[in-house]
């Protein structure tokens, strides 16, 4: 039957998929203009895909990146390998559930995410963890799959503030373990602002290097990627379709905000390194008709 | 029925049990209904609400578009659902599914004995409001007299929210449709007849849910899971069987 597909899948689940070419009516190129007006790139953008497609790499709301991120020029075509002559980038976001992200500068200046770490992956209850609980899973990862490598570390600068009960910072942690561990511990901060990360993870998903674009992410990274995709998104006011111009916390958001700080510190240019906490507040209105691109 | 004057003496045990399993215990299995089919059932007795106009509409069975039916899927649908257990639908936006299915549900209850039924969504309001006076209550009120004229009583009680209700029960079978919400602990205490989950990608507690409702799997139950396209869900997980990353 025209738009309607049968499969089996390996929990037992009988799976119809329903394509509204199923009807008859919405076959014509007329009927779909129509249905796609007010949803942003029309029959092309996300929403589309997402709503009327059944794609499923698509997230719903208001993607951060969604004009940035091309899935076909961002992520590589294979798991993106190791090199033990570059310097290894970490990328780290503290909270209840830490994450970490491992990137290398290519000698096209070409910013490579090769490996992540999360702590939830968004997949039923939110778990908490801690940085002290991750270290180990961190030191592990980079010895196993990282040998021989000189590590740089991008933290988010939150992580300097001292804890009131024990005076420690999350940075404290991470001295001492990477010290008793490597040997040595390089911890940087990451920029300051929102905007000022923002800013540079925007070049750096523009910019082209020899054809190729500057920031690459292994395919094996599939929080990252689908972090990009749209699971990093814009916070929404309540339920009204307006978000603002903060992005939404969830699983994706800590190993996105990871490759921010090193995004941020590779892709900042010296000149353009604002401290600008200022919240924003512009807010993107949604489609009224309430088949608009995100809700 | 037994005839009044007949006795039971002069009739073999064998042939009286035959007797009383055909005549009282028979028929409560299938309450007695019009329709041939559920589809035909859909076709005459259903209307819904057009969510945007607020047009009162028969459900379209024979609504044609340029010399074919135009939602001839669902009729393919209602007659391939029950050689199921546990179907998803993956579907684009707008194909009708949950009013179909909650016209199905309300078919069930009406017409199979001591089914027990929940419909879920991601908050219980969500869920009390399918079983409200926009969707199954009005499909129920809407059933023409002409088409099932001594229709089964169904209630509509305990009320959630401005039109939502908590449990539809429906006396002639004993049959009821509870509303409940992801994660709660009720799909994992009842074993369900059939479980609707709709809109599943969108609640929070997607992982927890599917484990609560095995029971009712396990159980023979049925479950119907409507989906729209999320990424990074676990329903994604599960129908694309990602579950062991």
């Amino acid at each position: 039957m025209i738009g309607i597909e049968e499969r089996d899948t390996q929990s037992g689940i009988h799976v119809f998929r329903i394509h509204y070419t199923a009807d008859p009516m919405k076959r014509s190129v007329e009927w779909q203009d129509e249905a796609a007006r007010g949803m942003v790139g029309g029959r092309t953008g996300k929403a589309w895909r997402r709503e009327m497609e059944i794609d499923w790499t698509v997230a719903s709301g208001l993607p951060v990146y969604a004009e940035e991120y091309v899935r076909d020029i961002h992520v590589a075509k294979q798991p993106i390998e190791y090199d033990p002559s570059l310097v290894v980038y970490r990328g780290w976001d503290f909270g209840n559930t830490p994450a970490c992200v491992w990137a290398q500068m290519d000698s096209l200046s070409r910013l490579l995410f090769i490996r992540e770490l999360v702590t939830w992956d968004g997949r039923g209850p939110q778990r908490s963890s801690n940085i002290e609980a991750m270290m180990p899973l961190v030191t592990a990862i980079s010895s196993a799959e990282f040998p021989g490598a000189h590590f740089i570390d991008y933290a988010d600068p939150a992580g300097w503030s001292r804890s009131q009960t024990d005076g420690k910072s999350c940075v404290d942690i991470m001295t001492a373990y990477l010290s008793a561990t490597q040997g040595y511990a390089d911890i940087r901060p990451g920029p300051m602002s929102w905007s000022a990360r923002n800013n540079a993870m925007t070049r750096a998903l523009t910019r082209m290097v020899s054809g190729a674009a500057a920031l690459q992410i292994s395919p094996t990274c599939s929080m990252l990627v689908e972090g990009f995709e749209g699971a990093y998104k814009f916070k929404e006011k309540g339920q009204s379709g307006l978000y603002t111009g903060d992005p939404e916390k969830n699983a994706w958001s800590h190993p996105m905000d990871g490759a921010h700080y090193v995004v941020g510190a590779l892709f900042t240019p010296h000149s353009d390194d604002p401290v600008d906490d200022a919240p924003h507040y512009e807010y993107y209105e949604r489609s009224p008709n309430r088949s608009g691109a995100y809700y | 029925m037994a005839g009044k004057g007949s006795s039971t003496l002069d009739i073999p045990v064998m042939e009286y049990a035959g007797k009383f399993l055909s005549e009282r215990i028979a028929p409560r299995a299938k309450a007695t209904h019009p329709f041939a089919d559920a589809w035909d059932y859909l076709s005459r007795a259903v209307w819904t609400k057009d969510e945007a106009s607020g047009q009162v509409r028969q459900f379209p069975a024979s609504v044609m578009h340029d010399g074919e039916l135009r939602f001839d899927y669902l009729r393919y649908l209602t007659a391939e659902r029950p050689k199921h257990r546990v179907r998803a639908y993956e579907k684009s936006r707008r194909m009708l599914i949950t009013w179909w299915l909650l016209a199905l549900y309300l078919y069930d209850i009406m017409t199979e004995h001591n089914h027990l039924n929940a419909v879920a969504s991601d908050k219980l309001e969500k869920s009390a409001y399918l079983l409200g006076s926009d969707r199954m209550e009005f499909i129920y009120n809407h059933i023409p007299e002409t088409v099932w004229p001594d229709k089964p009583v169904v209630k509509f009680e305990h009320r959630a929210g401005m039109s939502g209700w908590r449990t539809v029960r429906c006396e002639t079978t004993d049959s009821a449709i509870m509303a409940v919400a992801s994660g709660e602990s009720q799909m994992q205490q009842y074993t369900f007849s059939n479980v609707l989950m709709d809109e599943f990608p969108r609640w929070q507690w997607q992982e927890e849910s599917w484990r609560n409702i095995q029971p009712t799997t396990q159980g023979g139950g049925c479950v119907d899971i409507v989906c729209t396209a999320e990424l990074g869900s676990y329903a994604y997980d599960l129908l694309y069987d990602r579950v062991q990353r």
